[in-house]
Formats: structure tokens, sequence, C-alpha cells
């Protein structure tokens, strides 16, 4: 069974880097970039399974890069990273096409859990 | 029925507004942090686990991720600084404020909610020995209104530079960026801005240059100067 491919994308660059790191150790495959134009870029040239986004960055936000994917690769699931102490935002981009959400800071187990579901594995 | 709403009741709702935004985005950069530290501490656990299956402890990056942990708590003090200075400028409703020192406070403490918006700030240099005497509260929410004036209307990339200078019983404010949004899509934010200015004595601008940039000139009243 091939890995489970993930790209994970956060403007706060040390954490996409070290979940990144993270789910590599765990069997994944994953990337983490910094902005949501660096992500376009690269899901250009690969695909991924699932992605993670965090909601809020600068430039082009986390919904909006969400509907662009699903343009672009509507296989790929899509987990949204929300920074706020409400699962208000997350329920409302499950509505918005998301496969699901995580309030920050996160659980890896529940991360993984996640990943794995969407993934269908 | 909706009840007529005056000017001090607006003010009072407006603080209260400007200071969820600001305490809203200090606990998401602490959450952020926070966020990272933990895991940064969970790789240092997933090292742990595999050197007692027995591979071999990588040193090199066990002293990464301790660098890593070290700089975030720093970030993360001084957030915790920043926010504790923020509170203690807010103790008397009157006082005098460094200008340079003020400006920077809240240019930091909006920093997050702007570059979201694509709104990126710069402090021109101003005079340390500038100073007035005002009230700290409507001064930081006067400039941050004129920060959400350009907000609502963002290009991404646009800087605003914010500078200070004294006239003769009058200290200038300018926060000078791009083109604002049409008068309609701010009308309201211009009300606030015209009440907030008009409680601290003094009044407001908007210019525009030749170029079609615009900035917003804030004029107030030094309350020491106005004593002598």
């Amino acid at each position: 069974m091939n890995p489970i491919s993930v790209l994970l994308v956060d403007d706060e660059e040390d954490l996409s880097l070290v979940l990144a790191e993270r789910l590599e150790m765990k069997g994944f495959i994953a990337r983490g970039v910094v902005s949501s134009e660096e992500a376009l870029d690269l899901i250009e040239k690969e695909e991924f399974d699932v992605m993670i986004i965090d909601i809020k960055m600068p430039g082009i936000g986390g919904l909006d890069l969400m509907q662009r994917v699903k343009q672009k690769r509507p296989e790929t699931q899509i987990i949204l990273f929300t920074g706020h102490g409400t699962d208000k935002e997350g329920e409302t981009a499950i509505d918005d096409g998301a496969y699901d959400y995580l309030i920050k800071p996160i659980k890896i187990e529940d991360l993984i859990a996640k990943i794995e579901k969407a993934a269908g594995k | 029925m909706i009840m007529p709403i005056n000017k001090e009741q607006i003010l009072k709702d407006q603080a209260m507004i400007f200071l969820g935004k600001i305490m809203a985005s200090l606990s998401h950069e602490l959450n952020n942090t926070v966020a990272i530290i933990k895991e940064y501490n969970g790789l240092l656990d997933d090292l742990l686990l595999d050197a007692r299956k027995g591979s071999p402890i990588d040193d090199k990056k066990v002293e990464r991720v301790s660098k890593k942990i070290a700089s975030q708590t720093e970030k993360g003090a001084e957030i915790i600084r920043r926010f504790n200075k923020f509170a203690h400028s807010l103790d008397n409703p009157i006082s005098s404020i460094g200008l340079n020192y003020m400006l920077q406070s809240i240019i930091a403490l909006s920093r997050r909610l702007t570059e979201i918006k694509g709104i990126y700030l710069k402090l021109d240099s101003v005079d340390d020995s500038l100073s007035l005497k005002t009230s700290p509260l409507l001064f930081q929410q006067a400039i941050f209104q004129c920060f959400e004036l350009f907000m609502a209307n963002a290009d991404a990339n646009t800087q605003l530079i914010i500078s200070a200078e004294k006239t003769d019983d009058k200290i200038l404010v300018e926060i000078a960026g791009t083109k604002l949004a049409d008068d309609r899509a701010i009308e309201s934010n211009m009300q606030i801005l015209d009440i907030i200015m008009e409680h601290l004595n003094g009044s407001f601008e908007k210019k525009t240059g030749s170029d079609d940039n615009q900035s917003i000139v804030l004029s107030l009243q030094d309350l020491n100067a106005a004593r002598t």
C-alpha cells in the first residue's frame, strides 16, 4: 500500500515544517509550505491525498485556497486548521466543502486519525 | 424597538470592539506559539520512542529542536510582554505618552491583523522626545481605526507608513498608504473615527496625493500644551 501523501499549508513556518517532520516519522509522505501561493504552485506539479490548511493566512486565505484546490484537484481531501477556540468556524468550513477541521493546538493522534480517514485508509 | 444610540454609547461600544480585536489577535499569536512548542515537544517524544526501540539518537536533531523550543518560548514571552504593556497603558484615562513608544506599541499589536489583509505597517522615525498628554486608549483606538480604513480596501503587499510631528500646539500623526475604499464602504468607520477624534479634542483629514495614494492625518491636541 502506498503511503498517504500530505501537504501542510500554514504561514507559521515552524508549525508546518515540524508537523511534516512528525508525519514523515510516522510513515506519511509529508511536505510543509508557508503560503497558499506556494501550495498552488506545488499542486500544479504534484498530487496530494490530503491537504491540511490553516484558515487564517495573509494573501490568499485558507478558505479561498480550499476552493481553488477543489477546482484543480477535486480528489484531494482537505482538513482545515482553525485557531478559534470554538467549533463554529470549523463547522462553517465543513459546510463549505472541507472534509474535517482541527482546533490548534492539535493532538498528533487526532491529526493522523483524520488524515487516514480522509484518505480512506 | 431599536434604542437611539448616542455618541457616548458608540464610543464605549467601539472601545470594547477594539479591545476585543486586540485580545483576539494576541491570543491567536500566542496560541500558534504554544502549538509550535507542543509539536517540537512531540518531536522529542518521537525521537525518544525511536531511541528506546534501538535507533541511534540524532544529537544534531535534538539540539535543533531544543533551540526551536527556546526561540518559540521567547517569542511567547514577547507576546505576553506586549499584552502586559498594552494593558498597563490603559491604567489611567489620561496620561503623558511617549509618541514613538505608543506608536510602536499599537503597530506591534495590530501587525497580525493587518498582515492577514495584506497591509504591512512601517513606523517612520519619530523623535523620541515627542510626547503627548491624552487618552492612551482613544489614541491607540484612533490609530487602529485608521488601519481599518485602509484594510477595507487592501491590495496585497501594501505598506502603510506611520509618521508623527509636532507643530506649535498640536501633534500630527499621518498614516499614508494606498487608495482607501470608496466613501460609502468606509462611511461608518469614518464616523467612528470622527467621534474618537472629537473626544480627543482633535480632528482628522483625508488627503490624496498626486499619485492617487491617500493618507489620513490626525491632528491631536496636547493637553499639556493646552494648559500652558
